[in-house]
């Protein structure tokens, strides 16, 4: 066990003994203009969303590419987490109806999901862009809207874990804190895959896990390694860190702090904007 | 969390001792754990715990069929990775199988269709597996019993050379057994409307689906009316794959027909084939769905692949693979579907009928080109360069038997094995059980 793995003694176990996972869990989000944009009074191309009730739980963050050929990221990546919940809250009715292995939900929502995503998003970007009752085909116009897209859905016993483009999606479990999807090795450099490319879905990573074993989700965008690229060891730390603020002040307390503390790094990082989402069992 | 933890010690029924090394993975049914049995690694699978009345009907179910059926017969084919012995939780409250390891360089299907598989697959590399997989099939078949649930999860290809094998052989059963389904979108509609048991038929259905997604990378039945239902909700699921299923390119019913934007895979894709690998999926999704009795058995598959990998050339531009296909008209032949450019059309060995095969530098002739049943085994000719020069191409003499053509004077010349006979078209060939002509790809 690394210094980056929590005890497992640290991880609350809220499993029943027919393995579910019980609400309540708790989500919280922030997410701040980076340091370069406010000097130049530009706003934040991330956007969060988060949704929790009795059935189920859902997370997102979305950093829209920001540069002048992707000049509504801002508004691609609001629509991207919007798309984000409708389609996890949606999938989550299915997913508790079934008595279906988190396994079997993987193998199939691999083939499935992606299309559906970036089907919903196509479609509610070109509406925005004015066209009329627009299909969910890739059209030049969604590249204004370029943006990346990381998002979770909890279930009692299944969850969802969704990427596509840059940005970290650290799971903090028993096993200790690691990032769900390793970068792509098929990038270098700040190039990212997005919503925006016609063959986005191909490039979408997905893993179903069971949610007994996990205590924290962490969904960050790329601002928040980045501030990290002197030391990017170091990165998962800050898993292990909010695990440990979140058992011992509370999640609303810690959601309190975060703005504070992302525009912090965005300072000592390369400035770009920096949001968060989390998620706790 | 792994059930079961590094060094545990389990025993066969046969009381042989099993340690635990590693976890490897995770599936639907259970875990699957690297494990040593007299000095020799195993694949270990061990099934959940069964928390309810009905997984633990299954599993007693479960494990009567390895004990009473599997762990009696003998694989039909040394691709399978069959059930090699029983092993029991010492008190009882689950159980596993032992397999052979999965052999290194082989990975799942749904990297492939997914388009992950590294490295790419080549239409020859992809042909070889199907070939494969449906003899696999076959022999399973032949010897009474059905796989139930065959899906993407179960064969494992190799990239680099199309070799096949297949786990999860635990769901086999004798033909005719009730089956739960898993996978709704790889059943026989049959099946999801509850109305028949797993069979050799519902089984061959299954292998449809999987090639399809092979070479389309597509599901054959998702077309427009996915959109307008949610795939994900399981009564939906058994309308659209059980009651009201409709092949995507079905010639007389457009009313699913793949959508621009959204299945751009599937329209891309199923355009690369030729006219009769198209009719055969055509008649695996039409009239298949509805009259088993009428699906594409596996031997029909074994023979459209291999024809398929007769019929690869090399873009004469670009080097990629494409298909030469004799019912597409002449003005289209030949049209990179990469570079987008024509490329020169090969040589063909034409053996009449719609036997031929196009000759390029990896050509290679097996037993069933020549006369025999299909057989992959081992090459009986192949294309080779001139020894002294390079730039002559020859089809050289790789089995025992001589073959024999005419000269140009009519006289009968002799190919004894090692040698080579010159690439010339109208030049017509005697291999003994088979004829065959060298002749342009297109009539001058």
């Amino acid at each position: 066990m690394s210094d980056l793995d929590p005890p497992t003694e640290e991880i609350d176990d809220q499993a029943t003994e027919r393995g579910e996972t019980l609400a309540p869990w708790l989500v919280a989000s922030a997410a701040v203009v980076g340091a370069k944009h406010v000097v130049v009074d530009k706003p934040s191309q991330d956007s969060v969303a988060t949704y929790a009730d009795q059935d189920c739980a859902v997370v997102a963050v979305a950093d829209g590419h920001g540069d002048p050929r992707h000049a509504r990221s801002d508004v691609g990546s609001r629509l991207a987490c919007e798309v984000a919940l409708e389609v996890f809250k949606e999938l989550s009715q299915d997913i508790l109806d079934q008595g279906r292995h988190h396994k079997e939900w993987e193998r199939e929502l691999r083939l499935r999901l992606p299309g559906r995503i970036s089907w919903m998003w196509n479609q509610r970007v070109r509406e925005h862009a004015g066209q009329t009752e627009p299909d969910g085909a890739w059209h030049p116009d969604v590249d204004l809207y370029g943006t990346t897209l990381i998002c979770a859905l909890l279930t009692r016993r299944c969850v969802v874990l969704f990427q596509l483009g840059d940005g970290d999606l650290v799971v903090v479990s028993k096993a200790g804190v690691h990032c769900a999807f390793p970068p792509s090795d098929e990038l270098f450099g700040t190039a990212t895959w997005s919503l925006a490319q016609a063959d986005a879905p191909t490039h979408a990573d997905l893993i179903c896990c069971h949610p007994r074993d996990l205590s924290l989700l962490l969904l960050c965008t790329d601002g928040i390694r980045d501030a990290f690229v002197k030391k990017p060891e170091a990165f998962l730390g800050v898993g292990r860190w909010l695990h440990s603020r979140v058992k011992e002040e509370g999640l609303s307390r810690v959601e309190e702090t975060l703005p504070e503390w992302l525009s912090e790094l965005s300072r000592r990082g390369n400035g770009d904007d920096a949001s968060i989402a989390m998620l706790k069992f | 969390m792994a059930m079961l933890k590094a060094g545990t010690l389990l025993r066969t029924h046969r009381g042989q001792e099993v340690r635990v090394e590693a976890m490897l993975g995770e599936g639907g049914q259970g875990e699957v754990y690297r494990v040593k049995a007299d000095g020799h690694t195993y694949a270990l699978k061990w099934y959940h715990q069964p928390q309810t009345e009905q997984q633990k009907q299954w599993a007693g179910e479960q494990r009567e069929a390895l004990l009473g059926y599997l762990l009696k017969k003998s694989p039909p084919d040394t691709r399978f990775l069959w059930p090699l012995g029983l092993v029991d939780h010492p008190r009882g409250v689950t159980f596993g199988y032992l397999m052979e390891l999965i052999p290194d360089g082989y990975q799942g299907l749904e990297f492939l269709v997914l388009g992950k598989m590294r490295p790419v697959p080549s239409f020859k590399v992809l042909s070889t597996a199907a070939i494969g997989l449906a003899e696999c099939f076959r022999k399973l078949h032949n010897m009474g019993a059905c796989y139930k649930d065959i899906n993407l999860g179960g064969p494992l290809l190799n990239p680099a050379t199309g070799e096949v094998v297949v786990c999860d052989l635990d769901n086999v059963r004798v033909n005719k057994t009730p089956g739960n389904i898993i996978f709704v979108f790889f059943a026989a509609p049959e099946l999801i409307l509850g109305q028949g048991t797993c069979q050799t038929n519902t089984d061959i259905h299954s292998l449809a689906v999987l090639l399809f997604y092979m070479f389309v990378r597509h599901h054959p039945l998702e077309g427009r009316k996915e959109l307008s239902v949610n795939v994900f909700n399981e009564a939906a699921q058994r309308k659209f794959y059980g009651k009201q299923p409709v092949f995507i390119f079905n010639p007389e019913d457009d009313s699913n027909r793949p959508v621009p934007g959204f299945h751009d895979g599937a329209i891309r894709n199923w355009a690369l084939y030729p006219k009769f690998l198209q009719k055969r999926f055509t008649r695996a999704f039409g009239v298949g769905l509805k009259r088993p009795e009428l699906r594409v058995r596996e031997g029909e598959w074994m023979s459209d692949f291999s024809r398929l990998r007769d019929s690869i050339f090399y873009c004469s531009h670009c080097g990629q693979e494409n298909f030469l296909d004799p019912e597409v008209p002449p003005a289209e032949q030949g049209l990179c579907f990469r570079c987008k450019k024509v490329s020169d059309l090969p040589l063909v060995l034409d053996f009449g009928g719609n036997k031929q095969v196009c000759l390029h530098q990896y050509t290679q002739l097996f037993p069933h080109h020549l006369g025999s049943a299909l057989d992959f085994s081992a090459p009986e000719a192949e294309l080779a360069r001139h020894p002294n020069n390079p730039n002559r191409w020859g089809l050289k003499n790789l089995s025992r038997r001589r073959w024999t053509y005419l000269g140009k004077e009519g006289e009968e010349k002799q190919v004894d094995p090692g040698r080579s006979v010159p690439l010339r078209p109208g030049l017509e060939l005697n291999f003994g059980k088979a004829k065959a002509t060298f002749r342009k790809a297109l009539p001058s």
